[in-house]
């Protein structure tokens, strides 16, 4: 096999082999499949879009990034682990298909269209790998390499976005009439800006509305870009840099990912590619390379894949422990991180009012702040996508568990002075952010199998009532769920103390009485 | 200088690097059996096709050389006797496509235990075809009807798409015997699976062996024990106690592909042979010479299969006009 041939191998379908029930029927055309193959895109058998991704997977983690890592990890047995060193650091293996963040991220990032933020140290081969998403998605390499919009401290707005002609300018008696020669890059599919944290304040602004907002704008002039996969490489994961990164920029990444170190085991891969002049980017095969349409569809496909209601309950537990804050406000509405940090007030000096709650066991003391709506709107796409990637097309526990802490790496804030980070072998959790959230996530579904809420959730039942409709409701049963949830506050006031999880549903109670008060009032009005 | 010789000169670098690329990925390729194999094997394909098709068909035929040196195929007899006897015949549809064909006649010919009958139609029917996918098309129909039966269905809707000449020569190619006026009534006698072209139409009046299928393990074959059959939703299934084979069969040949281990429930055959080989089934009887006192009987609408306590082949019986 020539070197070429050997960068250009594609992982062989399926990828993730599911069990096949359906007898394939005999087809003449197998006459031609071999151990030759045929070339050109013609020649291939249409594979579904989510295995042409892992294709696309196995091929970027085997050919082109050098990146033997494995940090996403699946089971589906119980997996071997190995213990070693003074601090007992336990090596697992995993028993099912797992996966690197680092190549499976942009992935996902490319179906579903969102805001990929890769940081680590200079040379690790973040720009490498948003360069062959480019490729991925149908540009040619030099295309790519033109749109990269190099972050630098002289980047002005006109670099960024284009710059009015200078006939029209002079012209011009109207705003209207002035002409901008737009960069090319805004109408890609493909965004790459490389250190982004490099870039001054005020053209981080004009960033944000292209980000934000899908357009950019000068001289009174529009242009509409298309939906594009973002991805912007920081070398500093603090946003420091140059320049401070604008906190509505960094609020709208959607996902982070590190680039993580190169394994020394691994130089003759490096000495190969030198010997032989490939670059992996100038070598992607034809049929791992997507079109638009395809990423059209796949992003489709995506928002398909269900979320179990189970799965879904566990989602909303989670985020319901952070935004929580006792000491913050006297009325109930407003106990919360943000009333804190719009007053100006630091966390800290309000924390000591917390009284009689376990600090330990109070996930909420972890962080600063809570998941806004942003956030978990980026949780679910992202884990939708991983099961969808996975060839499944529900979203399992697991999913989400793997998911979470990419995509909150950068939206919860940690409060590294949290009695829980003293703890024995906590202490690394400060630096580790992407273990510190799993850990979240799991002491959260402990606390939840704890509680026996998949067995007895009374908000959730009340809720399940009342999503099926007031139409048609009696004033005698209106009364009967009013007085239900009267009677869960009052079993829940019994000296109980008050978590975060039990803020959302004291609130959703509320919510719920309110409107069976409203409706109950609307029916004796009708008489 | 054959046309060969002065495609590598122009490609010299090109075609070095990639060579000794190939041979740092793999030990199997060596230097002199590859000189070898570029002498006698594609400097005649080479030099037959279109001067102006020259480059891109060597490019090609020796990318897919070294492909095949590092699998260790380039001496298969089934690759020696496409590129020898094959490519040159076509090589003015090799010129139009030229890795797409070579590497689709080279994985054909590797699918048969003996590709030298489908090579030789293959060799007829070539300058019928304007195209490489009509060529291609014909290979399918042509591999049919040199015995893959396990490919009928699908290779009858090949059929159907071809040109009428070219789908009428595919199906006569080597039978010089006169078949039906139309592609229609063509592909309406070979609804028929015992129909062998130039046979005459009507009611069949008589049972007889139309065919075998299986064989000694030892021999080649798929059983290792003397199988038994059964019959389920119109399909044949033959077993060994260790593994269980779809049994595909008609007038073109009889193929035997794996299938599980363990044979599907299958219906009791509605057919009878007696100790002295009297066949009596649909309605029809007659002796069959060497099948009295069968191990297993299974039948579908239109094909009996009969087992023997001491032997590895299952007997095919039809009913023939």
């Amino acid at each position: 096999m020539s070197i070429l041939r050997h960068f250009q191998k594609v992982s062989q379908a399926p990828t993730r082999p599911h069990p096949t029930p359906v007898e394939r029927p005999f087809d003449v055309a197998d006459l031609y499949r071999g151990p030759l193959d045929e070339g050109g895109v013609e020649s291939q058998v249409a594979v579904p879009l989510d295995e042409k991704l892992r294709q696309a997977y196995f091929w970027v983690t085997n050919h082109a990034i050098i990146n033997p890592f494995y940090d996403i990890e699946y089971n589906e047995a119980p997996p071997q682990q190995f213990t070693l060193g003074d601090q007992k650091i336990r090596v697992t293996l995993p028993s099912d298909q797992s996966y690197s963040s680092y190549v499976l991220l942009p992935l996902l990032n490319l179906a579903v269209r969102r805001r990929c933020l890769l940081v680590g140290g200079p040379g690790r081969g973040k720009t490498a790998i948003a360069i062959l998403m480019g490729v991925l998605s149908g540009y040619s390499l030099r295309d790519v390499k033109r749109g990269i919009q190099h972050g630098q401290p002289q980047m002005t707005i006109a670099d960024l976005l284009g710059n009015p002609l200078p006939s029209s300018l002079v012209n011009a008696t109207d705003m209207d009439e002035v002409k901008i020669a737009w960069r090319r890059w805004l109408g890609m599919r493909i965004k790459i800006i490389d250190e982004y944290n490099r870039i001054p304040t005020r053209t981080q602004s004009a960033l944000l509305t292209v980000m934000a907002d899908n357009y950019a704008e000068m001289y009174d002039q529009i242009y509409e870009c298309p939906d594009a996969a973002w991805y912007l490489t920081a070398n500093d994961d603090a946003g420091g840099g140059t320049y401070q990164v604008i906190e509505a920029l960094r609020d709208r990444i959607d996902v982070v990912v590190k680039a993580l170190h190169f394994n020394t085991r691994f130089l003759n891969e490096l000495l190969l590619r030198i010997e032989a002049g490939v670059k992996p980017e100038a070598v992607v095969p034809p049929e791992i390379v997507f079109t638009t349409e395809e990423l059209d569809a796949a992003e489709r496909e995506v928002r398909q894949v269900a979320v179990p209601p189970a799965v879904r309950r566990r989602i909303e537990f989670f985020a319901s422990h952070f935004e929580f804050f006792e000491p913050a406000a006297r009325q109930v509405e407003y106990m919360t991180k943000d009333t804190v940090k719009l007053a100006g007030i630091e966390l800290h000096t309000l924390a000591g009012e917390e009284t009689g709650k376990d600090a330990v066991a109070d996930l909420g003391s972890q962080t600063r702040n809570g998941l806004s709506v942003r956030a978990l709107m980026t949780v679910l796409s992202f884990v939708k996508a991983m099961a969808w990637f996975r060839g499944d097309r529900e979203v399992s526990h697991e999913d989400v568990r793997q998911i979470l802490p990419f995509v909150l790496h950068d939206k919860l804030v940690q409060n590294a002075d949290s009695p829980f980070f003293e703890q024995s072998g906590n202490g690394a959790l400060r630096s580790d952010h992407v273990s510190w959230i799993r850990n979240l996530f799991d002491l959260s579904c402990r606390e939840y199998d704890r509680l026996g809420l998949d067995r007895d959730d009374p908000v959730e039942r009340l809720s399940a009532e009342f999503d099926r409709g007031l139409e048609g409701i009696g004033e005698d049963e209106v009364r009967r769920r009013l007085v239900a949830i009267e009677r869960t506050l009052r079993e829940w006031s019994g000296g109980r103390k008050l978590y975060g999880h039990m803020y959302d549903d004291l609130l959703k109670l509320k919510y719920l009485h309110q409107r069976y008060t409203n409706y109950l009032k609307w029916l004796q009005w009708k008489g | 200088m054959t046309p060969l010789h002065a495609a590598l000169e122009r490609g010299r670098d090109r075609y070095n690097a990639k060579f000794a690329q190939a041979r740092r990925a793999s030990r199997k390729v060596e230097g002199a059996a590859f000189a070898e194999h570029l002498d006698a094997l594609v400097a005649p394909i080479v030099a037959a096709v279109p001067a102006e098709a020259a480059d891109a068909s060597t490019e090609a035929l020796y990318d897919l050389s070294l492909d095949l040196m590092t699998r260790s195929l380039l001496g298969h007899p089934a690759v020696v006797a496409v590129w020898r006897d094959l490519l040159p015949e076509v090589a003015a549809l090799l010129a139009q496509a030229p890795r797409r064909v070579v590497a689709s006649l080279s994985n054909a010919a590797l699918a048969f235990d003996d590709p030298a009958r489908w090579i030789a139609a293959m060799a007829d029917i070539a300058p019928r075809c304007a195209t490489p996918d009509e060529l291609l098309d014909a290979g399918m129909v042509l591999a049919w009807t040199c015995g893959m039966a396990h490919w009928r269905e699908s290779a009858r809707a090949v059929l159907a798409r071809l040109p009428e000449p070219l789908a009428m020569a595919a199906v006569a190619v080597g039978r010089p015997v006169p078949l039906p006026p139309t592609l229609a009534d063509l592909l309406a006698a070979l609804d028929d699976p015992w129909w062998r072209p130039g046979a005459p139409a009507g009611k069949p009046t008589s049972l007889a062996l139309v065919g075998s299928a299986g064989g000694f393990r030892g021999f080649g074959g798929p059983f290792g024990a003397p199988p038994r059959v059964v019959a389920t939703g119109g399909r044949l299934f033959a077993h060994d106690g260790e593994a269980c084979f779809s049994l595909h069969a008609d007038a073109f040949g009889a193929t035997c592909q794996r299938h599980g281990t363990a044979p599907p429930a299958g219906a009791p055959a509605q057919a009878m042979v007696d100790a002295a080989g009297f066949v009596f089934w649909r309605g029809l009887g007659g002796r069959v010479v060497g099948l009295a006192g069968p191990s297993s009987l299974a039948a579908t609408d239109d094909t009996l299969a009969v087992t023997l306590p001491h032997s590895h082949k299952v007997f095919l019986v039809a009913a023939t006009r």
